[in-house]
């Protein structure tokens, strides 16, 4: 998710901002609505998009395997806030971690896509899914952390896959994603657990924060 | 403040003591070397293929502690400026003769 410049090619970097483009109008739209609505929205928002900043910019070390990575956040903050509204955040967190050597400005539109737009999209739909199939919140919230971390991940494997190797993409893609994979899948173990203890605390002490889904 | 900002601070500060101590635990006693892996990947493959990569806007770690401390303090004028109730306190709240978030 934090692929720097230099790495894509002119084509792929223009067709992932156009990819982004459409869900980063949507979601300014909505906020633009939600805020005339409920002036209190704003502070949650900003919150959102400082918790996305800090947690998709953390180093969390994974001791077996001797390196680190980051969880992403995307998951919790479209339950929270929206999927639209999150890929907004997201597209704003990954701005600025880009100034903290994370990421890259011609790489935005890729790595919104990849965090912003298939997590957060991804986690919220798992959310929704289990919710209706009358799952406990906390397994629900937790496996949409869990999904919408590894869903980020893949989805910039194949964004590297499909610019550094357009005349193989799928064997790249396997071999990016199994390297990811050895780091990820704890760091998608950890999202599983913040992301089922926020929404469970929030679901009990402030439920209106879930809005019609709880 | 209330109960559920109250809880929701110290959730935070219990987070972020626990991560702090996780990476203590694996650098220092598993001896980790905080590589980050996916970036790693993403370096070696760039590398073999001979991309010019890097990151065209970067601020340095002096340029980060300024930057960052200026927009924590532009942000917090302006959000104070533009939503005045969120640092309302009952007092000034009774005095506006509006609610409290406080």
């Amino acid at each position: 998710m934090h692929i720097m410049d230099g790495i894509l090619s002119i084509l792929w970097i223009a067709v992932w901002f156009v990819v982004a483009a459409p869900f980063i109008i949507v979601g300014l739209a909505k906020i633009a609505k939600r805020r005339k609505e409920n002036p209190a929205y704003m502070p949650m928002l900003a919150l959102m998009g400082a918790t996305i900043f800090i947690v998709s910019v953390w180093h969390i070390p994974v001791p077996v395997t001797g390196s680190c990575s980051h969880p992403c956040g995307v998951a919790l903050s479209a339950i929270l806030v929206g999927p639209f509204e999150s890929s907004v955040l997201a597209f704003i967190a990954l701005f600025f971690q880009m100034f903290l050597a994370h990421g890259g400005i011609t790489t935005l539109g890729a790595n919104t896509v990849s965090m912003g737009v298939i997590g957060g999209f991804l986690g919220y739909a798992v959310y929704l899914a289990l919710r209706r199939l009358h799952a406990p919140i906390w397994i629900s919230a937790g496996l949409a952390g869990f999904f919408g971390d590894l869903a980020t991940y893949v989805t910039t494997a194949s964004q590297l896959a499909l610019s550094l190797h357009p005349e193989n993409p799928m064997l790249y893609w396997g071999i990016f994603s199994v390297g990811f994979l050895p780091t990820q899948v704890p760091l998608a173990i950890i999202e599983f657990a913040l992301t089922a203890a926020v929404v469970r605390y929030v679901a009990i002490n402030k439920p209106e924060m879930l809005g019609g889904i709880r | 403040m209330d109960k559920f900002t109250k809880y929701a601070l110290l959730i935070m500060v219990a987070a972020v003591a626990l991560m702090i101590i996780s990476t203590y635990i694996g650098v220092f006693i598993y001896g980790g070397s905080m590589e980050t892996k996916y970036i790693a990947i993403i370096e070696n493959e760039a590398e073999e293929l001979g991309l010019n990569f890097g990151h065209l806007v970067e601020l340095g770690e002096e340029g980060e502690y300024i930057a960052f401390s200026a927009a924590g303090a532009i942000t917090g004028f302006l959000m104070g400026y533009l939503i005045p109730p969120i640092f309302e306190t009952k007092k000034t709240a009774k005095q506006n003769g509006g609610e409290t978030n406080a």
